[in-house]
């Protein structure tokens, strides 16, 4: 009988352990994610084929640069003797023979668009096309209001601000209707008539919001001052 | 039985010994992240403290200063602290709910001394030095509670072992007089940006009384004729304007259109190009900074069907003299700014900013919020300085190609009659603002040729 317990015990702590490094792991990848990313997921693709086929990794190629492919790119920057920060800049990227640009080639497109349209693909991409524009306009409206930072990537990036950020889908590549919706809205088209905050009133949890001037409401979100 | 036991137990310990190593392995990395983390986050509060405390010094030193010289040396460093501290804030783990005010305070100080020191020549008078008491005040109290948030600290607080809730975080509680008016911020009122007064902009471009959502649907009708499939009544907004607004369904597209209640005035109009396209790059197009551009649009050869469907469009709206002043085209779309020309007089802060499907040439976004804005009979547009004398006001080193009459809107608040002087120097094309009245140069503009059309800077 207490042989039969300990072989349960036994059994017990296998699945605590188990979960538990899947749930720091699933943290980890999390936190890198926001954190480190700045290649798209086709270049992620590009960079984990090149450092396996080098020996360097040994994980899947999924375009996820998580805690594996980071330790990868370091021990392929140690190799070099580039900075060992895990991110594939300029130079790493250079050494790998990898056009960072490739996706963006050509012309000179401007990476405020991009990061706008990220931001709206990852908050709003089941939206109706004028949700999309309002919520890039909302950005905006933070911008050049005093209560926010001043820049887009500032604003963005700020903490608690936008629910994509914080768990990395703000990472994800965006399509043309989120592309058009932050080049519209850059270029002046507010349907929120200055609004400054946006919530889904069926899944926010935060109470402070519904104090807010309701202006509008386009497609689920509801738009406030 | 027993053997099998054994096995089971053997496997399972090696099971566990490996698990061991790879949880020590993950938790780790883990320790590692967050105490970068932890790091960065003490690092942007020590920052916003320091700021803090010079903020309190320059502001004190502004006080007991009376050459102008030395008080837009403290006025700048002051600028460049709240500007610092505005950055330090936005790092912390903490939302807008809790820092608004405090970030609000720091930018319009900012905004605040850029205006002293650009109207005032940096020389304060009685009344900003009430106002540089208030704030004086303010920052004390910030300074104060920063100053028990840094004791906990010291004593070995670690804000990221208390962010669990999300952004109600034990450590945003440490904030809660932030948000809880026991810290007083003055209303800081002056001409520049983030100024209290950019908020009170009055509609001055739109008449008083208001129509139906009737009346409004009608205009829609109008507007779309035989081309509506379909026409929702989707709801008011408020905000800036009021309006009613509506979902327009085409043969092949759908429309958003907002109608202003003053009026019936059609403020915004806008449908997705290209939905069926995957992700082209379409080159910058960033036309927000194009607003003062020539009225001899560069590329109206080249793009003029599209901005005759704009002027077209505009005149069946009841939009008489507007003309085309930026356009760029890319792959799917073309922008089309129209001003106004009244007696030879381009109206840059009635701008309205349309959008043409290339393939059709059908205008499909309309946004005339700065015209809803500004648009009034101007009267008296009469300069003071003629144009040879505002000419000799021009840099030798630009060589002027053309020069027109123009109203312009003033960098925060108002508008003012100049001359506009397009002018090559070195290989770049310029656009040079003299103002007709006083014969300051109130802007000057480059501009910079993309692939896809034409930005200033």
């Amino acid at each position: 009988m207490k042989r039969y317990l300990f072989a349960l015990s036994l059994c017990l702590l296998f699945i605590v352990g188990v979960s538990y490094a899947v749930a720091s792991f699933i943290t980890i990848q999390d936190s890198f994610q926001v954190v480190a990313t700045a290649t798209t997921t086709s270049q992620n693709k590009e960079i984990q084929t090149r450092l396996k086929k080098w020996g360097y990794y040994n994980g899947a190629i999924d375009g996820i640069l998580g805690p594996k492919s980071i330790s990868a790119i370091k021990a392929f920057q140690k190799k070099y003797g580039l900075v060992q920060d895990g991110i594939v800049g300029p130079k790493t990227a250079a050494k790998m023979g990898i056009n960072l640009g490739s996706s963006t080639s050509s012309t000179n497109s401007s990476s405020d668009t991009y990061l706008l349209a990220k931001l709206v693909y990852a908050e709003a991409r089941g939206e109706v096309y004028e949700g999309q524009v309002a919520v890039a306009a909302v950005v905006l409206n933070r911008v050049k209001s005093p209560s926010f930072p001043n820049t887009l990537s500032g604003v963005i990036y700020q903490p608690w601000a936008f629910t994509a950020v914080q768990d990395g889908q703000i990472n994800l590549e965006p399509n043309t209707t989120a592309m058009n919706a932050a080049r519209d809205a850059l270029n002046g088209w507010d349907p929120t008539h200055g609004c400054l905050f946006y919530y889904n009133p069926a899944k926010t949890t935060s109470k402070w919001i519904y104090s807010r001037q309701v202006v509008t409401t386009i497609g689920s979100h509801v738009f406030a001052l | 039985m027993k053997k099998g036991l054994i096995i089971l137990v053997t496997l399972l310990s090696v099971a566990v010994f490996i698990m061991g190593v790879y949880i020590f392995k993950t938790s780790n990395t883990l320790a590692t992240t967050t105490a970068s983390l932890e790091g960065l986050y003490q690092r942007s509060l020590y920052e916003l403290t320091n700021n803090v405390n010079n903020m309190e010094v320059e502001v004190s030193k502004l006080m007991v200063s009376n050459d102008s010289v030395s008080q837009q040396k403290i006025l700048s460093n002051l600028k460049q602290q709240s500007s610092d501290a505005e950055n330090s804030l936005s790092l912390l783990p903490l939302n807008s709910n809790v820092l608004g005010e405090t970030t609000k305070f720091m930018n319009q100080l900012n905004g605040y001394c850029s205006s002293l020191i650009t109207y005032n020549n940096g020389k304060i008078d009685g009344e900003d030095y009430v106002t540089l008491s208030e704030v004086h005040n303010s920052i004390n109290e910030i300074k104060t509670e920063l100053n028990t948030i840094m004791n906990r600290l010291m004593q070995g607080y670690r804000i990221s072992d208390n962010l669990s809730n999300g952004e109600e975080s034990d450590f945003s509680l440490n904030f809660i007089n932030f948000k809880n008016e026991s810290i007083n911020f003055p209303s800081l009122i002056y001409d520049g940006p983030f100024s209290d007064a950019l908020n009170q902009k009055a509609i001055k471009g739109l008449p008083e009384e208001e129509i139906t959502q009737e009346k409004a649907e009608e205009k829609v009708s109008q507007i779309f004729g035989s081309s509506i499939t379909n026409l929702s009544y989707v709801g008011e907004s408020t905000g800036n304007f009021d309006t009613y607004d509506f979902g327009v369904t085409t043969a092949d597209r759908n429309y958003y259109v907002q109608i202003t209640k003053r009026g019936g005035f059609l403020l915004s109009m806008s449908a997705n190009i290209s939905e069926d396209t995957t992700l082209q790059d379409e080159g910058s197009t960033d036309v927000q900074e194009s607003e003062y551009i020539s009225k001899e649009d560069v590329n109206a050869s080249e793009n003029e069907n599209f901005i005759n469907s704009a002027i077209k469009f505009a005149k069946s709206l009841g939009l008489e003299n507007m003309e085309s002043v930026w356009s760029a085209k890319t792959q799917h779309v073309c922008y089309v700014n129209l001003a106004p020309v009244v007696d030879d007089i381009t109206m840059y802060p009635d701008l309205i900013k349309a959008k043409i499907d290339v393939r059709s040439s059908k205008v499909v976004g309309w946004e005339a919020t700065s015209y809803a804005y500004n648009h009034v009979q101007r009267e008296d547009l009469v300069p003071t300085l003629s144009a040879t004398e505002a000419k000799n006001l021009v840099s030798t080193n630009l060589n002027i190609d053309s020069q027109r009459l123009c109203v312009i809107p003033l960098d925060f608040v108002g508008e003012t009659l100049a001359y506009e002087f397009a002018g090559q120097y070195d290989n770049y094309q310029y656009y040079l603002y003299i103002d007709a009245y006083t014969g300051k140069q109130v802007r000057v503009l480059r501009v910079i040729q993309t692939d896809q059309g034409e930005l200033v800077l």
